[in-house]
This record gives structure tokens, sequence and C-alpha cells, in this order.
């Protein structure tokens, strides 16, 4: 007996020995990899932040840097909250909590479903600084190691203040001066209670407490937290009651924030890394100023908001596919500066936060009608017509080799005879439309489109001229601002200048346009979307009450799958655009499709009221070569002397009412109706 | 007994031993001493660790994106000091590489603007025009552009909006270098003068011959020719006005070889000199180039 229990004890006491050198060896196996220090810790912080602007000096977005805030500027509540919660012994132990370890050793072994972590702050600033998030006991035990080497090298405040100026908080927000600011709009000192405890909660979740989005939870989160500062007697019950009654001032999802502006910054980010490369952009501390009016993409944000909650219960929503939900209608909207091609505002969708797809960039869905000025440009300068040039509208059939005729339908279903074309085009008539474009050819038309400055892909089928070919809400914005400005035209672009950390300039925007289409033809074909908005199929946008002089045009696409409103001022012009993701029609309850007019021209003007309420009254400038006349909107003869209701169209040089072309042929071929 | 029996059972060893380590294990629960000798030896041992890990690896990256950035925006800086120190439009363009591009004060442009010979500073933009842009105050910088076949400059507002726009091409800046310092080359390797080369002295007597206005024509800056330390051995003459001016090249002798100096003269006082020394009673358009032999050199 005595023999076996010595046996037993020398036994035990070798495994023991084993077990310590086995550990010694290991301990010194991982040591030959570990990451070596850096000093002082602080310098981990200090990365150079990119800061992006709006041109109206809002910072927009700030990238990767981070500023070390000492612990003096932190509100002492945070600090409380934090070692509460995250790490009550941080005063005492050396980088191990011990008693923490085995009580979580002993719940994850013998409770099952129970999984309960014991990383103490030093552990995590040690995961944080140098390991993936992959989880492995080797690197559990690398970074138990880092911490032992943090805690001999440095000083707890030392490592406090490294650990609360590097975690994450969600929105973006790194360290606590970037939480408090993004969170409180304050800076990390005036944290009070109530806030310091909410922010505390983040970090184990950043996503899943955010309190944009789960404000209930956050508030679970921060209740305990409290209780938490409460037992380690940081807080009196009373106080954290208090607190957590509070009521939190959360700051506005603003536009520091990427909800706001996010699909502007996003397509700014892209073009970004496209010309200096993703380091450069996320670390090198670039200044960024770009063309965006903060003031006016608020206002974007507000009209499209306010114009999708009108919609959004007129619409009978499309069935959902197996195991979805029923998709959400979307929107997309784009503003250009008319004279410099400065995109002031974007909107690439509903919600940010639901979806990142950028449908005002990288949307390519067709215009339908909103694409026929540039037909009529078309026939304007390669056949010699105007807007007062008469044509049938009536049925025709236009012959495609090799394929049946092609016949259009009006949005209708009517014809209504002989009109000039100033007409046809306010009124949106599909069979005059294709008439044009077998007139002047399809080449003509894409060479139209592409001088205005569309830039995606264009089928050469006649088809074209009711708008069949995709484009993005910004290349219509942009085109029709060609027309805008009498025919010059300017790229659309996002950055106006980038600077390097210290000011020095890497680039910056000329901003210079170049002719490319005729002055005069371009005003013909404005004056014509001027009686989009005064008579046509945009008379919503007088009903709106936006009365500043404007032109513009309808879009929409077979069976409603697309409504587009493009328009323009004499400074800015947008386009909206309204729609499913998926090919879904838009119609109300009453089976009714809406329209480009219906839809999408009221969200227009409400932006536009909103983007030029403060902007003097201006007139589209008349080239000298332009004169008024007045015809008979059914024969575009000069109206008789008795009366009668007459049409203004604007002439050029040459051009009379008198020598207007009869244009009665009508074999010609048009697809299925593209409406208004 | 019972004292006995432990005694027989436990060892004195093995209770020094239970002591030392339950000692041991108290005093790290209290002193924490295998962390503490731990993180010493780490510590010690940090200098010779790998740089490796999350934070590291940002580090370089933070590096690497710094010194691009310092690339750019040193190399920006130098071209526009080089730019700065430009002493003409055509030192200016041999310092650029086709794409590069500089920044210029207004001032600057209109101070290297009014070296360029009176003819080719009219076609490039009238000073009218310059004047009249300068006195509205809107135009506050330049920026000029190497394309492949020569600048283009935009004089910009302070919105950086482009006033204005043109292209200067190489040709016409390099008849201005050979305008102001001449080039290391004889008259026959310049295309503008092939065919129409004269030795000096009939260019001259020619010259000679001519009215003072005329000669005044021909010759509107002689005392750049007085200029000349070397000898001129023949003349050559363009046939291709520009902005009324047609280029007159004076090929010199000098101890590191000829050079052509060009200088400009009104095309209808230029066409009359040629029709004399050519023999014809007309001034005129430009006809017959001399013969190879009287163009040959000397």
């Amino acid at each position: 007996m005595k023999r076996s229990l010595r046996l037993l004890l020398q036994l035990g006491l070798f495994s023991a020995g084993a077990a310590a050198a086995a550990a010694w060896v290991y301990v010194f196996f991982v040591l030959r990899d570990l990451p070596r220090v850096p000093e002082p810790l602080s310098r981990i912080i200090e990365t150079p932040a990119t800061e992006i602007y709006a041109a109206s000096g809002e910072r927009l977005l700030v990238l990767g840097g981070r500023e070390l805030v000492p612990l003096h500027r932190i509100s002492p509540h945070f600090l409380q909250a934090v070692i509460a919660v995250e790490d009550h012994r941080f005063w005492e132990h050396r980088g191990i909590d011990k008693l923490r370890l085995l009580k979580a050793f002993w719940v994850n072994l013998f409770r099952r479903g129970r999984l309960e972590g014991a990383s103490t702050i030093t552990q995590q600033l040690a995961k944080n600084l140098f390991f993936t998030f992959r989880r492995t006991f080797e690197r559990k035990f690398r970074e138990m190691l880092v911490a032992l080497h943090i805690e001999a090298r440095f000083g707890k405040s030392e490592i406090l203040e490294a650990y609360v100026n590097q975690i994450a908080f969600g929105v973006g927000a790194l360290g606590v001066e970037q939480a408090a600011r993004s969170f409180f709009g304050k800076s990390a000192s005036q944290l009070t209670l109530a806030e310091a405890s909410l922010l505390a909660g983040l970090p184990k979740s950043p996503t899943r407490y955010n309190p944009y989005r789960h404000f209930e939870r956050a508030k679970q989160r921060q209740r305990t937290v409290l209780r938490r500062m409460v037992a380690t007697g940081a807080v009196t019950a009373a106080e954290a009651e208090e607190a957590f009654r509070a009521p939190l001032a959360l700051r506005p999802r603003s536009r520091e924030t990427p909800a706001s502006g996010g699909y502007f910054l996003d397509w700014v980010m892209k073009e970004l890394e496209d010309r200096y490369g993703s380091d450069v952009v996320h670390h090198a501390g670039l200044k960024v100023f770009t063309t965006l009016d903060a003031r006016m993409q608020a206002q974007a944000e507000e009209a499209l908001t306010a114009g999708l909650a009108r919609l959004d219960p007129l619409l009978k929503p499309p069935p959902a596919a197996e195991g979805e939900s029923p998709p959400r209608l979307q929107v997309a909207l784009a503003a250009v500066e008319v004279h410099s091609g400065a995109v002031r505002a974007l909107v690439g969708g509903r919600d940010y936060a639901e979806s990142e797809f950028n449908r005002a960039v990288q949307n390519n869905r067709q215009p339908g009608s909103g694409f026929k000025p540039f037909v009529y440009y078309a026939a304007f300068e390669k056949a010699g017509l105007h807007p007062a040039s008469v044509f049938v509208d009536q049925r025709v059939s236009i012959p495609i080799p090799g394929q049946p005729s092609w016949t259009p339908r009006n949005f209708s279903g009517d014809y209504e005879g002989p009109m000039i074309l100033k007409r046809a085009l306010a009124q949106s008539v599909n069979s005059i439309a294709a008439q044009l474009a077998q007139r002047v050819g399809t080449p003509a038309i894409i060479d139209a489109a592409r001088r205005c400055g569309i830039k995606s892909p264009l089928a050469a089928v006649p088809s074209i001229a009711l708008g069949t070919s995709g484009v993005s809400p910004l290349e219509m914005a942009s085109a029709f601002a060609t027309f805008a400005s009498g025919g010059i035209r300017h790229e659309p672009f996002a950055i106006r200048r980038v600077e390097d950390s210290s000011g020095r300039i890497l680039e910056e925007r000329l901003i210079g346009g170049r002719r490319t289409i005729d002055a005069a033809i371009a005003f013909q074909v404005v004056d014509m979307m001027r009686a989009v908005i005064r008579e046509g199929t945009g008379r919503a946008i007088l009903q709106l009450e936006f009365r500043a002089p404007a032109a513009g045009k309808t879009g929409t696409t077979d069976d409603y799958l697309d409504a587009w409103f493009t328009g323009f001022t004499p400074t800015l012009s947008a386009s909206v655009w309204v729609g499913y993701d998926r090919a879904a029609p838009l119609r109300d309850a009453n089976g009714r499709g809406l329209t480009g007019g219906r839809a999408a021209a009221p969200l227009w003007a409400e932006f536009m009221k909103r983007a030029t309420e403060d902007e003097p009254r201006r007139e589209f400038p008349i080239p000298p070569d332009i004169r008024f006349v007045t015809v008979v909107p059914t024969t575009g003869e000069p109206p008789p002397p008795w009366g009668g209701r007459g049409m203004e169209v604007a002439l050029r040089l040459g051009q009379a009412p008198s020598l207007i072309p009869r244009q009665e042929d009508p074999t010609v071929a048009v697809p299925p109706g593209s409406g208004p | 007994m019972a004292v006995g029996r432990l005694r027989s059972r436990v060892s004195l060893s093995g209770v020094l031993l239970a002591a030392v380590l339950a000692a041991a294990g108290v005093a790290e629960f209290r002193l924490h001493w295998v962390e503490s000798l731990l993180g010493a030896y780490l510590a010690s041992t940090n200098a010779e660790r790998p740089e490796s890990g999350l934070i590291w690896e940002q580090g370089r990256r933070t590096q690497s994106a710094l010194s691009v950035v310092e690339q750019l925006a040193g190399d920006r800086e130098a071209q526009q000091r080089r730019a700065r120190n430009a002493a003409s439009l055509g030192e200016l363009l041999a310092l650029l590489a086709p794409g590069q591009a500089v920044m210029l004060s207004a001032e600057h442009f209109r101070e290297l603007y009014q070296k360029l010979p009176p003819a080719l500073a009219h076609e490039l933009l009238s000073p009218f025009e310059l004047l009249r842009l300068a006195g509205e105050g809107r135009w506050s910088r330049t920026y000029l552009e190497r394309s492949s076949d020569g600048l283009m400059i935009y004089l910009l507002e302070p919105g950086n909006h482009v006033l204005r726009q043109f292209r200067l091409s190489d040709a016409p800046l390099a008849l201005a270098a050979r305008r102001s310092e001449g080039v290391e080359r004889t008259l026959e390797q310049i295309a503008a003068f092939r065919g129409r080369i004269y030795p000096a002295e009939r260019f001259f007597a020619a010259l000679s011959e001519l009215g003072e206005e005329e000669r005044r024509g021909v010759l509107p800056q002689p005392e750049r020719l007085l200029g000349v330390a070397a000898q001129i051995v023949r003349v050559g003459l363009s046939d291709e006005a520009l902005g009324g001016f047609v280029e007159l090249g004076f090929e010199i002798r000098t101890p590191s070889g000829p050079r052509v100096l060009s200088l400009p003269g009104q095309d209808w006082a230029v066409w009359r000199l040629r029709a004399r020394m050519e023999g014809r009673r007309e001034a005129g358009g430009p006809s017959s180039p001399l013969s190879p032999a009287d163009a040959r050199g000397p």
C-alpha cells in the first residue's frame, strides 16, 4: 500500500515535471516567431487619416487615421465602465486573469451550451494589434504571451490608453474619441455616465448592439454595463438607475457616417483607389475635396424619402421569390451642375445600410422615352427638321432586315394624326419618334447621345428611339446638362482636389467643357422639353409648384418596369429613377401602371424645389440665331388671323413654318410601346 | 499510533515538496511571479523578434503609402520649381515629358508670353485678348500640359474653370528658341529654309538696295545681328508667313561649328528682297528657289 502510494506520488510528480518541461518547450517554440511589440505603444495609434470633404466644407468621411487621446482627456465614467465590463481585475493582474481563466475553463468544459471568455484588456489589446480573429489554441496562447510582455514593459495607464484608443465601436468609429463624436457629437471628455455606459457596451459586438439599428438591445447592454459598475463599486445603484433612465441624445445619422452620402462616397473611394491604389487611400492621410453639396445631398435624401413614403402605400408590391421577403421599391438620383459637370448630390438607393448597390452610377436600366431628346436632336441636325416640322401620328411599321417588322404603339393606344414635332415630344408620341429614327438612322442617334455624354453600350436597333438600351441616372443627368449648357459637354466628376497630409496638391480638376452639339439646335430641344413640363407628360412638375424655368423628359419602360424623370434648370440637371431591382412592374392596387410622370417626376420636383430655392431665377440663354414663331400644333402653319390655339416654337435662321415639309408616309416600324 | 501510521505512509520529503508547491502556487496567485518572469524575459528579447502581425503589416502599408505620396508630391513640387525658373515657354516645354503638367501664376505666364516673338505670340493668343482677361481679374492661374506634339495651355479662374484653352505646337516654339539663342545646325538642316538659301554678301547687297522702310521691314531688329561676334556666311528665307512675318535664318561660323540664328521679317519686305536677289523687279510671293550651286555653303 505504502509502496504503491509512493509510486503514485512519484508518477504524479514526474508527470507534472514532464508537463512543465513540455510547457516550457512549447513556450520557447511559440516564442520563435512571437511578434515584436512596438515602443512606445502609442505609436500604434498614430496613423494619418484620409479625410473626404464636401464642396460646402463639411467633413464627409474619415478613413483609417487615429489620433491618440490621453487618458486625462477621456471621461472617467467611460474608463470605469469599460474596466467594469471588460476586465474588472485590470489593475491587479499581470496580463492574465487566472481566476477568470479557471472559471471560464470550468464553464466551457462542464456547462454545455455556454461559452465564457476570459480575455483581459491587455489580451484584447494584444489580439487587436497582432492577430487575426481566427480562433485557435495557439493564437490564444500567443496572445497571452504578448499580453505578458506588454504588462511587463508598459504601465497600466499606458495599456488602458492604447486600448481605449483603438477599439472598434461600429459605424466606422475606432477609438473612444471617434465613437463619442460619431454617436453623441461630443468629445470623449464630455461623456456622461449614461453615454459612457452605452459606449462601453458596444465593443463586445458593435453590429449587434448598434444603437441606431437595435436601440433596445443597446439599452440592455447598457444595463449590463451599469450593473457591472455597481458591482465593482464604480457607481451606486441609484446613480446607475438614473443613468439608465437618462435620455440618450444620439446624434442623427449624419454626414459623418456613411449612411448619408454613402453612395457618393463609395463612388469617390472607387475613383481614388483606381488612381492611387487602396493602400494610399486608406493609409496615406489624403485630403480629398469633393463636389458634393452637403445641403443639396440632404435635400435629395429628404425628397426621395418623402417620395417613397408616398409611393410605398400606393404600390402593389410584386410577389416575393420563395424564401425571400417582397422586393422593396428602389430609387436613385443624380444631380449635376450644368456649367461644370460637378456632381452635387447622388443617391444610389433607398437605404445605404440595406443595400450598397449604387443605382445612380452602376444601374443599367432602359430610359424609355427619356431617350427621345437625343433622337430629336439627331433629326434636327441630320435631317434638317425643326420643332415645327409636321409628322403624322399613325400606326407605322418599320421593316427590320431578317426580322418581323417593328410596330411601335403609343402609350395611350391612340393616334392623333398630324402634329408638329414639339408637340410630339411634349406628348411623348412613340410612332413619331420611330419615324424620326428611321429618317435619320440609328448611327446618327447614337452619335448624338454619345456627344451629349451617354457612355453605356447602345444597341443600333430602330427601337433605340424609344430608349431600349440601358443607361444610369448619372449618365442621363450629365447628358441632359449638355442641352442645358447650350451644347457644351462637361464630364461629370466627383473629386475637385486631392492633397497629401501636409496640404501639398497631388491633383486638381480643371473645369472645362467642349462644344459637342450645336447651340441653336440644343436650344430647340430644350425649348421642346420645356413644353414637356408646361403642357406635356411632365405636368406634375408644375402641379407641384416648381415654377423655375426648367425642361425635362419623362420615361417609362415596357410594362412599367422603370419610371424616369430627367430634367434641368439653367444651372442644375438631375435625373430620378424609380423601380424594383428585379424586373417587376410599378402598379398600384388597381393594377394601373405608374409612369415616369407619376412616379419619378414628383420626386424630381420635390428635390429641385429644395435645391434651387435660394437661387435667383435664371432663364435659359437664347442663342442669337433663334427666333420664336407661333404655329398651329397640328399643321405647323401660322395661326389664322381670327385666332385659334397656337404653340410657340424656336426656329433657327433660315427655318420657317412655310418651309415645313409634310411627312405622310407611314412605312416605318416601331417596338412594343414605351410610355411617356 | 496514528502519527506513526501517517509517517509510515508519507515521507518528509513529500510533505516538503507539497508545501513548496503549495507556497509557489499561492505566491503565484498573489504575486504573479510566473507572468512577471515570462513577461520580463519576453521584453528583454523584444528586439530580436520579427515585426510581424497586423499592426506591423499596417505600419508597413502606411510607410509604403506615405512614400508613394511623398514621391508624387515631391515630383510635382520639383516640376513646379523648375517651371517657375523657366525663362521661356520653349524651356518649359523641354522640362516636361508628355502627360506632365505644371501650374503657373497668371503673371508668370504673361512674362513668358511677352518673351515669345510677336508673330508667334499673336498667333497663339491676341495680346488684346490677354489684356482683356487680365483686366477682368478672373484669370488667376495657367495650367500647361505637355502633349506629344506641344503644350496645351489653360487659362484658369480661381475656381479652376477654364477661361481659354489653346494648343502651342512644338514647331513654333522651336522657332522661337532659334530666334533667341540660335541652334547648332546648318541652314540645310532646317526644313523651313530648304531651297531658299543665299550667300550672305548677296543678301546684304540686296538689302542695301532697298529703301529704309523696306530694310526695317526685312530686319526690324538689326541690333540682334550686330551683337553677333561671328561672321554671317549664309542667309535662309522661309516662305511660311505667321502673323504677317516670315523667318530669316542667319548661318554664322563659330569656333564650335555652324550655328543658325533666326529673326522675323515682315513678309512683304522679305518677298521684295527675295525678288531683288533673284533678279525680279516685282515683289510678291515666293517664286523660284536658288540653284543648288548658289545654295551650297562655304
